[in-house]
């Protein structure tokens, strides 16, 4: 696999439902996930293989490829910015405006970032879950996420007494 | 300071007096530590225990409650961020507590009172918790039928967590004067919490309008802003519920959802979006369900604070009881800027204030030789 194929190529993506997407190898490249496959298995250039995603559905698929289409240019992060501080209030404008969309789509865009190793677009999903937590209460956390609170009255009681773990 | 001379077990008068990396005597070879200093072979445990940057060790404050090691050259670095290095906030307020003015606070809402609404209850919650109440603030609350709303509030906030954690801290206070309360914040925080946390005392004390104008009494409504937050939306309010002021975070339209859809994320997508959360969130999210509890007790090492108990033996001498940890309740703000402009505001605004010109000296009083010398000066605005 050279670095031209990489380019200019393009694959075929199946999604859960069988859908098949094409999408240019210069888009797809931000996920891990494929970009290990090409260069692993090599795929040549318009070859007819198809690459199946069993995880994610083509509703999803395709919003992860325009993602991926918008952020194609951007510079890569290095490892040396995973130990800077984890911020959370500096998501581009863009990513707020694409993240717009109902709590289910959310977690569906997280599961399949994760699946595909999008390290951006994990991290800007992420972002946007850790600000649905930030200034809520417990309750408003539960009912945001539909959590269930499964703790006994008396486990309920004792951590509205002292949140906090003891040791002795 | 670590005790050296346990170690003085060199082979020679040379080697204890040896300190160069090169040296060619022979008595004892010389050896590389994986530190790369060079040092002869009967002084490498001595090197290993009291010098070496790459020797693991344990974090300076494991006496009092940090369980984590790490290598000695990083001992600085984890200093800021030590669950065990904590600072007891000191900062306080000082309020006018008024029933009149807390029930038309409560009947007639408006979004600019919340704060000071909120203040109202968390303080007399304190108060009473404390044995401090002002008995005439709570005799009418008790007693007056349009305050029983106000009255459960406060009882719900009495017997909460934040209440008995503030009250067992030995630093907190509260002073009850005639009309006016000093409360004191008392919460722990991280030292590297520190600056965060008083700037939410700042934010407080903006919208509780406590920097304005000296002629305030007089009636002057001026306040000049001393902090800008720079988040869309940065609405400050002081949660009872978490006995904070927290910062309304939300950029998402949170819609309806019918299943639990965060509590069966992999493992590893949590731990992204934990790293992101303040101590206050977590202190939140680990009381909504076991699972999540369980994975905010993974974090405790890394983002809570560990404190002791402590206990009296009876005979006035106090003892450390139970290593309590918990997560603080410091909430990360948005990007803000402090407006340095505000205090020549103030003084470009004392010029042209119309409520500090109102009243002129009387000099007539004054002695003669007084009374001139006074006049020229305030002729010549000197």
């Amino acid at each position: 696999m050279t670095e031209a194929t990489l380019t200019s190529g393009q694959i075929k993506l199946e999604s859960s439902d069988g859908e098949t997407v094409t999408v240019p190898l210069n888009v797809i490249k931000l996920s891990a996930t494929i970009k290990t496959m090409i260069e692993d298995l090599g795929i040549e250039e318009d070859n007819d293989d198809v690459v199946p995603l069993p995880n994610v559905t083509h509703v999803i698929l395709n919003k992860v490829i325009f993602w991926c289409d918008h952020h194609k240019d951007d510079i890569q992060p290095s490892e040396d910015d995973d130990n800077k501080e984890k911020r959370v209030d500096d998501i581009d404008p863009w990513d707020k405006e694409f993240l717009k969309v109902d709590q289910g789509t959310l977690f569906e865009l997280i599961q399949a970032a994760n699946y595909l190793d999008i390290k951006g677009l994990l991290d800007v999903t992420c972002k946007t879950v850790a600000n649905m937590i930030r200034g809520k209460t417990p309750e408003e956390i539960r009912k945001t996420f539909n959590i269930k609170n499964d703790f006994t009255p008396e486990e309920e009681e004792q951590i509205r007494k002292e949140n906090a773990w003891c040791e002795e | 300071m670590a005790d050296l001379t346990e170690d003085t077990s060199y082979c020679s008068t040379h080697c204890s007096k040896c300190f160069t990396s090169h040296c060619n005597d022979n008595i004892c070879p010389l050896v590389m530590c994986v530190c790369m200093q060079r040092t002869h072979e009967c002084k490498l445990t001595e090197h290993k225990k009291h010098i070496c940057r790459e020797t693991e060790v344990s974090c300076l404050l494991s006496e009092i409650g940090c369980p984590l090691q790490m290598k000695r050259k990083d001992v600085l670095e984890h200093l800021s961020v030590c669950p065990a290095n904590t600072i007891v906030c000191n900062m306080r307020r000082v309020r006018n507590y008024n029933v009149k003015n807390l029930l038309v606070k409560h009947l007639n809402p408006r979004e600019s009172d919340q704060i000071h609404f909120s203040c109202y209850i968390h303080d007399i919650a304190l108060m009473r918790r404390m044995k401090r109440s002002a008995k005439r603030i709570d005799q009418e609350l008790r007693t007056n039928p349009h305050c029983r709303e106000i009255e459960a509030m406060v009882e719900s906030v009495e017997g909460c967590d934040c209440q008995s954690y503030q009250y067992r801290c030995p630093m907190y206070d509260v002073q009850t004067g005639d009309s006016e309360t000093v409360i004191s914040c008392g919460h722990i925080v991280r030292r590297e919490e520190v600056m965060e946390h008083r700037l939410s005392h700042l934010c407080l004390t903006e919208q509780l309008n406590s920097v304005s104008c000296p002629m305030q009494g007089y009636g002057c409504t001026y306040k000049p802003q001393a902090i800008e937050l720079l988040a869309e939306r940065n609405l400050c309010s002081f949660n009872v519920a978490v006995c904070s002021l927290v910062i309304d975070w939300n950029h998402v339209t949170s819609y309806e959802v019918d299943y639990d859809a965060i509590s069966y994320l992999p493992p590893n997508v949590m731990d992204n979006i934990l790293d992101r959360l303040d101590s206050l969130s977590m202190r939140n999210l680990s009381c909504t369900s076991k699972r999540m509890r369980e994975l905010c007790y993974e974090k405790l090492y890394r983002k809570g604070i560990v404190t002791f108990e402590w206990k009296s033996d009876g005979k006035g001498k106090w003892l450390m009881g139970r290593m309590i940890w918990s997560f603080s309740k410091a909430s990360k703000f948005p990007s803000y800027r402090t407006n340095a402009k505000s205090t020549s505001d103030l003084s470009n605004h004392l010029d042209n204030c119309k409520y500090y010109a109102k009243e002129r000296t009387n000099y007539d009083n004054l002695p003669d030789k007084l009374k001139m010398s006074c006049m020229f000066l305030a002729d010549n605005k000197v």
